[in-house]
């Protein structure tokens, strides 16, 4: 069984309001925390929601360009993470649309997936190292799944990141996403569901599932 | 089939570990006796560890200095601008205004110096001036009234 994902707080903390209290009186030291905080964990998020790393930065600026300009009609009903995690949601689907505009055909769906993660090594594969072969077996892998991540809708592909990439809770993922529990609940299984139907033929060759 | 269905839709929380034990026994013993369920199972934990097991990206190192550059410059104000500037250099503008200030505090320099210059020069002229014409007059009182007299000393400097 995998081990449960750390569950991530909901509402801000003392800390956080001041922070945000600064903010909004115009500090912009108090901003630039802000940004140091959380550059990271929103530049990963788009990273894995749009696959590419120069867009991914891009995308990452105008979060949080959006965010200095918005910070006067945040009310701080959610952690600003949930805040910051909304507006790169949004910003990733509106520039799926806008992609989907400019080419009508699908062609993103089939166009190879760039690899800018040549050298990477799971975090938690003890054997890679010793086995070299397994390496290359994980690299295809992750290659394959980045793959069927692309081919997720943006709805699946963001609660499926949320959770499974960024560590979010259920909760936090509703309040992002503005949606109910249920549908997050379903949501991740469709996703879940969808990422193993794309894996099987890789896992288990082509049209050759397992019989009894 | 239909019990496929109801299962699939469990495997996802299965795999979390969120099932009541009861539900997770009834999961488990179909995916003992369904090799289908039990790959799809597979197929979608590999996914989920690989996804787990990616590389954290991170913003590259100048992410700061070009954000600052974007944001809309009413907001911070003033000083806190000069004081980011202290720790992570100067914009542009501020390059600019740097360069600007320091041609007026050397323009301002000059003129204090050259003012001053001036007038020491005048009140020395006048200094010079007046004490020729102190010199001047008392040789003329010296000269008319030879016994001196206090009133016609004093009102005749002042004349
Ligand atoms: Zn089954």
């Amino acid at each position: 069984m995998i081990p449960p994902v750390p569950q991530k707080v909901l509402v801000m903390d003392d800390a956080e309001q001041a922070l945000l209290a600064r903010c909004r009186a115009n500090d912009l030291l108090a901003f630039e925390e802000v940004v140091h905080r959380y550059k990271n964990k929103v530049h990963n998020y788009i990273a894995r929601m749009v696959n590419d790393a120069d867009d991914a930065e891009d995308l990452t600026q105008d979060v949080f360009v959006k965010a200095f300009i918005s910070l006067g009609s945040f009310r701080g009903e959610a952690s600003l993470q949930t805040w910051l995690y909304r507006i790169a949601t949004n910003l990733c689907i509106d520039r799926a649309r806008r992609r989907k505009r400019q080419r009508w055909d699908t062609m993103s769906l089939d166009e190879p997936v760039r690899d800018d993660e040549d050298d990477e090594i799971g975090r938690d594969v003890p054997d890679v190292e010793a086995d070299p072969y397994r390496h290359l077996e994980r690299k295809e892998l992750r290659q394959q799944v980045r793959r069927a991540l692309g081919r997720l809708s943006e709805k699946l592909r963001a609660v499926i990141v949320l959770y499974d990439v960024q560590g979010l809770s259920y909760e936090e993922i509703a309040q992002v996403l503005g949606c109910p529990l249920g549908t997050v609940k379903s949501r991740l299984f469709n996703a879940r569901a969808e990422l193993a139907k794309h894996l099987k033929p890789y896992l288990y060759g082509e049209g050759a599932e397992p019989h009894a | 089939m239909r019990k496929c269905q109801s299962v699939e839709w469990r495997l996802s929380a299965y795999l979390d570990g969120q099932l009541q034990p009861t539900d997770r026994a009834a999961v488990e013993a179909h995916l003992r006796e369904c090799p289908k369920c039990a790959a799809m199972l597979r197929a979608m934990r590999v996914g989920v560890e690989a996804l787990r097991s990616m590389r954290t990206t991170e913003v590259s190192d100048a992410f700061w200095q070009r954000l600052r550059e974007r944001l809309p410059q009413e907001k911070p104000t003033g000083w806190q601008r000069w004081v980011t500037a202290l720790r992570w250099g100067w914009t542009e503008r501020q390059q600019a205004a740097c360069r600007r200030l320091a041609a007026a505090a050397i323009g301002v320099v000059i003129l204090i110096g050259s003012w001053t210059g001036v007038k020491n020069y005048q009140g020395r002229v006048a200094a010079e001036q007046y004490a020729e014409q102190c010199a001047e007059r008392h040789s003329l009182y010296l000269v008319h009234q030879p016994f001196g007299d206090a009133t016609a000393l004093s009102g005749g400097l002042s004349e």
